[in-house]
């Protein structure tokens, strides 16, 4: 099936990008569901539902990828061929001692919730973040996969404490 | 055959009009409606709403409705809010507070079971008795049999609630089209009547169930952003709560039965309304129960509700600012104080001028005709997967494969491997749930790979292959991907029932009316036929021509004029073998449609464009 085997770039028509139009890429999933959704073949002969449940479930899956950052510059990877081995460390000696750092701040916040610290912290990691898909954006102009391999471990990093930070100050 | 939905929808003919229904299969009531174009509701003794309770006498007859409700038999035992109970396991129901009225006992497949008379009765037999009483109501109204219908369940049913209640349909001899979650069947009702656009929040409480979800709702498309809920938080909850606080209060109720109490909770629930305070006698006893001590007994239920509602507005990535409107459905949202709660809680206009509880039946039978192909509207839902879905890994710990509030249908695979040299077999638990330990999870099933050809450890890769359809069920398919065997699976339900278990029940209620079945099963087939013949002439005039060699062309039209023929007999065999003679030489075609459709799509067009 020809439909599957288009990478979800080229699914949903969309230039291959570290960024992306959140809004474009809501238009063109109910373009596609409107006409790819099971829904619109409950009365199709049983192979005709079972071509729109996989097309259909394709759909949500490239949805899903190309709407989050990381899965998103992952599936780039993924696409040019990169495959790292998962169980090779980064040497990047400021970034570790970073997040031990980060994970001594916690510790220290979760004895003592401080409102005004978090929020330093939450603007700080921020900011480091929007660094990082700079970071992203620029390495894969230049195609160099091992930059933006190395960047994604800080994306995730980021993330990560942007959402415990997040929830600390909900408490 | 629904090739033509790619291109342009427009059957004609009224004979190839099905008779489609939705169905409300409430905890405490039910109701069947259909929509055509008009909605209309089949009413059980002049009432909308049918009693969901099912009475069973020691002649083992069975009344269902407002019949089981007002028998006065003392040798008759009689069933309520059997929803609260389907799909449980028998710990999980024990586990339950005011069990009172359910008797369960386990039966073969350690499935749970109420014996009545020495005989026994699952959840699902006791549905299957509500869903064929509706049924017969709806067919003896048009006067026509049921072609198939739409039943909804609550958003947070888990995947065994939702075989559930699919088989108890079946059993009832219902073809199910689609499970519909409660929520969205009542934003499509909604959204329809209004002509409302935006994002909004649906807030369902129910007899037995609580569910919120927010959509959002852009030209004709409904989607679930998220989804939230608790499958044991009720209007039951409520009259159990107020029933406490009687006996509690008042020392004379202990000369009466739950049951009975139960009922003055309910009739105080109802009534209270905005009053300061209600004040009523039982023989010569009087009671008085104010409106703040109303509110403080009910205060723990709704706030969970509040709490649950919050959750799911977070995973929306909405603000609150971003929601236009808060929708009341189910009977529950009748209580006074809720809507000013909300308003309160939430900043937000809160409507409730749809009718509660026929708003989820509607909005079911609306998309009933959609699926049917009786309403040709460009409407499309939606919807997400409620509880996330994982497999046990080492240590009893779960392991999500897909989350919760994924957009369905949706497939993952996760490849597995074996740790032993020669292993042959692998077990797979899968779970659902968003606890970190299987314990704290539901176990949907465990499968067992078979046929892992001899390897060193670690050198099979397994795929498996965990598929969600549109109902949110779940299929599992696994391939060995070093040999390219397929491995088989053998899938085993925690509890519940076997495929074969379902065939036998199906067949064993179908044994009465076989020669009903027959002609039914002619013309059924010979609908289908014309539909299939009907469907397939509009998509060759359309782009035969263009996509389809000669050969391939004539190839098609030959199984189609045998078809056709046939058609004209009555051998519902013959018809039927055709059916899938044409459909099986037009495969190649149909792909070639969706391919060559999806690139006139997307190449740089706006939804406006398109819709």
């Amino acid at each position: 099936m020809d439909i599957l085997k288009q990478n979800f770039f080229q699914l949903f028509n969309i230039e291959i990008s570290v960024d992306i139009n959140k809004s474009d890429l809501d238009e063109k999933l109910k373009i596609l569901q409107s006409n790819f959704h099971p829904d619109k073949f409950s009365s199709g002969s049983d192979f005709e539902k079972r071509l729109a449940l996989q097309i259909s479930s394709y759909i949500n899956d490239g949805y899903k990828i190309l709407g989050d950052i990381v899965l998103r510059v992952e599936y780039i990877l993924k696409i040019n061929g990169f495959n790292k081995d998962e169980s090779k460390t980064i040497n990047d000696i400021d970034f570790l001692q970073e997040q031990i750092e980060y994970n001594e701040l916690i510790e220290s916040l979760k004895d003592n919730l401080d409102n005004s610290i978090i929020e330093d912290n939450l603007s700080g990691v921020k900011l480091k973040l929007k660094n990082t898909i700079n970071n992203i954006k620029l390495a894969y102009q230049d195609h160099e996969f091992e930059d933006m391999w190395q960047n994604l471990s800080k994306l995730r990093f980021y993330i990560k404490n942007i959402n415990e930070l997040i929830n600390m100050r909900n408490k | 055959m629904s090739l033509l939905q790619i291109s342009d929808p427009t059957i004609k003919s009224d004979d190839l009009k099905k008779f489609v229904v939705g169905i409300d299969l409430g905890t405490t009531n039910s109701l069947i409606a259909s929509h055509d174009p008009n909605l209309r509701i089949y009413q059980d003794q002049a009432s909308n709403l049918i009693p969901s309770v099912v009475a069973i006498n020691s002649n083992d007859d069975i009344l269902v409705g407002n019949h089981a409700c007002f028998q006065t038999d003392p040798d008759t035992t009689t069933i309520a809010s059997i929803k609260r109970i389907i799909g449980l396991s028998y710990e999980d129901i024990n586990k339950l507070e005011h069990k009172e009225s359910f008797s369960v006992v386990k039966a073969q497949n350690d499935l749970p079971c109420i014996s009545i008379n020495d005989k026994e009765y699952s959840a699902i037999d006791i549905s299957s008795k509500i869903l064929s009483h509706l049924k017969q109501l709806a067919e003896s109204t048009e006067n026509k049999i049921l072609d198939g219908a739409v039943i909804t369940v609550p958003a947070y049913f888990n995947d065994i609630q939702r075989q559930a209640t699919k088989n108890a349909a079946k059993i009832a001899g219902i073809n199910v089209l689609r499970l519909l979650n409660e929520p969205t069947a009542a934003a499509l009702a909604y959204g329809l009547e209004s002509n409302e656009t935006g994002s909004f929040i649906i807030y369902d409480f129910g007899g037995g169930t609580f569910d919120v979800s927010v959509l959002n709702l852009d030209k004709g498309i409904f989607k679930v952003l998220s989804t939230d809920g608790n499958t044991r938080l009720g209007g039951d909850d409520i009259d159990n709560a107020i029933s406490v606080w009687l006996t509690n209060t008042y020392s004379f109720m202990q000369h009466y039965s739950f049951t009975e109490i139960k009922q003055y909770a309910k009739s105080i629930k109802e009534s209270i309304g905005d009053q300061e305070s209600i004040s009523f006698n039982i023989k010569e006893n009087s009671i008085t129960l104010t409106q703040n001590q109303f509110q403080d007994i009910i205060n723990p239920i709704l706030n969970e509700t509040f709490e649950i509602m919050k959750n799911s507005i977070t995973a929306s990535g909405l603000s609150s600012k971003e929601i236009k409107n808060i929708i009341l459905v189910g009977g529950s949202t009748r209580i006074n104080c809720i809507k000013n709660l909300l308003e309160q809680k939430f900043s937000c206009s809160v409507l409730n001028n749809i009718d509660p509880e026929i708003v989820v039946a509607h909005g079911a039978a609306i998309q009933a005709s959609l699926l049917s192909g009786n309403n040709k509207d460009n409407i499309l839902l939606l919807d997400v997967l409620p509880l996330s879905l994982g497999i046990e890994t080492y240590g009893g710990l779960a392991e999500k494969v897909i989350l919760r509030n994924t957009p369905i249908p949706i497939k993952l695979r996760k490849t597995f491997t074996t740790f032993k040299d020669g292993q042959s077999k692998l077990l797979i638990n899968v779970i659902q749930g968003e606890r970190e330990l299987v314990d704290d999870c539901n176990s949907l099933g465990s499968f067992v790979l078979t046929d892992i050809p001899p390897m060193v450890a670690g050198g099979p890769r397994i795929d498996v292959d965990f598929q969600i359809d549109a109902d949110g069920i779940l299929s599992v398919s696994a391939t060995e991907t070093t040999t390219g065997n397929t491995s088989t699976i053998e899938v085993k339900p925690s509890y519940g029932l076997s495929e074969s278990d379902i065939t036998q029940m199906i067949n064993d209620s179908n044994k009465s009316a076989e020669t009903d079945m027959n002609l039914r099963r002619l013309n059924e087939s010979i609908v289908e036929g014309k539909r299939v013949v009907y469907a397939l002439e509009q998509a060759l005039d359309n782009d035969g021509k263009d996509l389809l060699s000669n050969e391939e062309y004539r190839s098609i039209i030959d199984k189609l004029d045998v078809l056709k023929s046939r058609i004209s007999g009555d051998d519902s065999v013959s018809i039927e073998e055709g059916i899938k003679d044409v459909e099986k030489q037009s495969e190649f075609y149909v792909e070639r449609r969706m391919n060559s459709s999806i690139k006139s799509l997307i190449a740089g067009k706006g939804i406006d464009d398109i819709l």
